[in-house]
């Protein structure tokens, strides 16, 4: 195993804040790299002075042995270093030829070669063994699953020798995952190096050959093989500090139903029954596609239906529309935070009093005063990291953007809070604090519907697990008497249980 | 206590300097004018101003409401033109000027409305859709008037003449008629952008339609109202014009909508929604205005004013990203 990428003694200093301080990376042929840190620990700092688009302060860049300087992405790419960015840069009008060959088709007189970019395409397609993607496939029809796939074949294109994959699954089920990993072992097979960024420790072990832990812009020891320590020794290590258990330990007290929906049909669902009682989490668990949001949304009045009925304490209550759904006590924390669930150009204050108009006004007149007294108290009840109230969402890291949201809801007495994926992108100690937050608000009374594709999350967190597969909920399951595999079984289909069917009727 | 307060004036310290921008633009104007002409720093010059962007400035307050909520009003100087022909003949039929005001107003509010329709409930492009009605309402101008002028004086009751003719051209303490009228107009607009519910709901439909909707604001409502008050200040754009001029003309108001959207955007509304205030349009409006007059008296000829406003634009525009870039950046 031969040593591709050396980076020695980097450091980076940005105005009050050192970034990085004598970072020292060696990554090896064949070799999967973990690169593990909270938020802000300065892993995407390190990964954009290996693309060019940050110059060290200090240190050295070596690849292949030679010291190299990298000044943007395409002098990166041309030395064979590839990023595939949690969000990706593909063009989704285009076909996957078309973006792996983006602003290098191949001329001939003149004019594009398509014969020869698809060729070449279809090669590196085969080299993966992704059949199930066409090189005259539009990308807009895709997955994000096979748009991460088309982002590969984007950087084999270059001949890429280093390889980063930053937060990869983070959108993707369970399955989606495994073709990933499979697809990965093949760079490794062909003596790729990878650098591998994730905030997911259980799907490491999997996959990891060595770690390098940053913590506030220091590298907490030296890089270490991955089978050399424990998963609890690696998070105590990036967040310094000890954390009995990823998931805050609590006894729910745990009262009647007063939640049930019946009858949830669209074009991707099919739900019979399903119900929450007061105080209680309910996990939803399924694999991508399996219709677990779009179940929310029905429940939430977001998207038209064909049946639906909710009854609030055995009286059926409308949810034609979100209006209505809040009205009758129901809130919906989306998935996608940024798109869905903040408006990113308006202040702290604005986004959470955006559902409590009339709590802040009178006569359809906005009260200053009351508006920011009501945002500061969540604020400050939620921790909320912002220098002021006048910041824009945009500015706030993932974990305070979702808390952003939630101080939204909380902000209007609900009785049930739906989260989708609530801890996506989120790092360890910022999903601690949402965990904590969910316990204490089922402490309340709340009740909680709670959508993940992080089994473990599910297992730890929920008192009951509904699974999901296909549209439908093929079995429901006690979270402390199930594990992992059971779980799988259901959502891959291979397990149903229809006469044990969440509250069957 | 101290700690909300200072939060406070962060907060209007961040609005005042996007106003101040718009400001600075203005007063630079105005000196320059100053020196190098002698008849722009006069009284009256001054009043011809206000007189020549009151009817843009009335437009580009409503124009403003459809770009913070994300939309495009490509329609407004047609639904001028509308309103100006529903004047005269209502005039005609006889009812009260003051009952012709109000059905004139109503008319351009169903203009919005109809507009409002096309984008929420026919999901069109809000640029093609107020492309289209553009056509149908100037269209409609052409029916309604017959394809010719109708002149106010032959229309208008003996009573309701003088009226009218004082709304057009009369003054109080010297300043005309209209420009109170626009000043009006543009400070209540301003509260409803600024202290209510619906100002607030409108901001956030324009800045994330998604998730102002799954906060369970009706955004479909909010949207068209936004479109209703563009469209109502059109119909008022129009009474203006035509009791200014004594007459509507079937081409009344044409191109008005590009003073108007240029107007609001180098006042600092953002054509991606979310953002801008409708003292920012006033003054856009008057860079604009005060910038031709300027350029009339110093002799420059109209069609170098064309490719002068055209730079203002840029500039204007380009000086406000910039400064949102350097706010980014600092963080």
């Amino acid at each position: 195993m031969g040593e591709i990428l050396r980076m020695e003694g980097i450091s980076k200093s940005f105005p009050g804040v050192k970034a990085l301080d004598n970072v020292n990376i060696v990554v090896n042929s064949g070799e999967v790299h973990a690169l593990l840190g909270e938020n802000g620990a300065g892993k995407s700092t390190l990964m954009k002075i290996l693309n060019g688009v940050y110059t060290p302060d200090e240190g050295k860049i070596f690849v292949k042995g030679k010291e190299v300087s990298i000044h943007n992405i395409k002098e990166a790419q041309e030395l064979g270093i590839s990023i595939i960015f949690q969000e990706f840069n593909l063009c989704p009008d285009l076909t996957v030829a078309d973006n792996v060959y983006i602003g290098r088709h191949k001329n001939r007189f003149g004019f594009v070669d398509a014969k020869y970019v698809e060729k070449e395409t279809q090669k590196i397609l085969d080299r993966f063994k992704l059949n199930m993607i066409k090189p005259g496939d539009v990308v807009m029809t895709m997955s994000v699953a096979q748009m991460q796939m088309v982002e590969i074949c984007k950087a084999m294109s270059f001949d890429s020798e280093v390889v980063v994959f930053d937060e990869p699954t983070a959108a993707l089920a369970e399955s989606e995952i495994e073709q990933l990993f499979m697809v990965i072992k093949q760079l490794q097979k062909e003596g790729k190096g990878i650098i591998y960024i994730s905030h997911r420790m259980e799907e490491l072990s999997k996959i990891a050959d060595r770690v390098t832990v940053l913590r506030d812009g220091q590298q907490v020891g030296d890089s270490f093989d991955f089978a050399s320590v424990t998963l609890d020794e690696l998070i105590n290590r990036m967040v310094g500090r000890t954390m009995d258990d990823k998931y805050p330990k609590h006894e729910r007290t745990i009262g009647e139903v007063f939640f049930e929906a019946n009858h949830i049909r669209n074009k991707k669902v099919n739900v019979k029954h399903i119900d929450v009682r007061k105080g209680e989490i309910l996990g939803i668990a399924g694999l991508m596609g399996a219709g677990r949001t779009e179940t929310a949304r029905a429940i939430f009045g977001a998207d038209p239906v064909s049946s639906i009925e909710v009854k609030i304490n055995g009286r059926k209550v409308g949810v034609g529309s979100p209006g209505q759904a809040i009205k009758n006590g129901i809130a919906y924390l989306t998935e996608d935070r940024k798109n869905e669930g903040l408006a990113l150009r308006l202040d702290c204050e604005k986004n959470i009093n955006m559902a409590s108009m009339k709590k802040i006004s009178k006569y359809g007149f906005v009260i200053n005063k009351t508006a920011e007294e009501n945002a500061k108290h969540y604020v400050d009840a939620l921790a909320v990291k912002t220098p002021k109230l006048g910041q824009l969402a945009q500015f706030l890291s993932g974990g305070n953007q979702q808390k952003l949201v939630l101080a939204k809801w909380l902000s209007r007495q609900v009785d049930l809070l739906i989260f989708d994926e609530p801890t996506r992108g989120i790092d360890v100690g910022a999903k601690f604090e949402i965990y904590k937050l969910m316990n204490e608000l089922s402490d309340q009374g709340v009740g909680i519907i709670m959508i993940s594709s992080e089994l473990p999350e599910l297992l730890g967190m929920s008192d009951r697990i509904a699974l999901m597969h296909e549209g439908s909920i093929v079995g429901e399951v006690e979270a402390k008497k199930t594990t992992q595999e059971e779980i799988m079984a259901y959502i891959t289909g291979l397990k149903t249980n229809e006469t044990e069917c969440v509250g069957n009727e | 206590m101290n700690n909300s307060n200072s939060v406070k004036n962060k907060i209007a310290r961040t609005k005042f300097a996007n106003f101040l921008g718009s400001m600075a633009g203005l007063f630079g104007l105005i000196i320059i004018f100053s020196v190098l002409t002698r008849t722009f720093l006069t009284v009256d010059n001054f009043i011809s101003i206000c007189l020549s962007v009151a009817v843009y400035a009335t437009l580009a307050c409503g124009i403003s409401f459809v770009l913070i909520i994300g939309g495009a009003e490509l329609s407004a100087g047609s639904v001028v033109g509308v309103s100006g022909a529903v004047f005269c003949v209502s005039l005609r039929a006889g009812i009260p000027a003051f009952a012709c005001i109000l059905i004139t107003l109503a008319c351009g509010m169903l203009c919005g409305l109809f507009n409002g329709f096309l984008v929420t409930k026919m999901h069109l492009i809000p640029f093609i859709a107020t492309l289209g009605t553009q056509y149908i309402f100037r269209g409609a101008t052409y029916i309604i008037s017959n394809g010719s002028s109708i002149s106010v004086r032959e229309v208008a009751s003996e009573g309701d003449l003088p009226v009218l003719k004082f709304i057009g051209s009369g003054k109080i303490l010297g300043i005309p008629m209209l420009v109170y009228i626009m000043v009006i107009c543009a400070i209540i607009l301003s509260i409803v952008l600024s202290k209510t519910v619906l100002g607030r709901k409108i901001f956030a439909t324009g800045s994330n339609v998604e998730a102002a909707r799954l906060s369970g604001i009706n955004t479909d409502k909010i949207t068209t109202i936004a479109y209703m008050f563009s469209g109502g200040m059109a119909g008022l754009a129009g009474v203006m014009l035509t009791t200014r001029l004594l007459s509507a003309q079937p081409t009344a108001g044409m191109s008005f909508e590009l003073e108007g959207i240029a107007a609001s955007v180098i006042g600092g509304v953002s054509m991606m929604g979310g953002q801008g205030t409708i003292p920012g349009a006033v003054m856009g409006a008057f860079i604009v205005g005060i910038m031709r007059n300027g350029l009339n008296l110093m002799g420059v000829n109209t069609f170098w004013q064309q490719i002068i406003t055209g730079v203002i634009i840029i500039v204007a525009v380009w000086a406000d990203i910039m400064r949102r870039r350097r706010e980014a950046s600092k963080k």
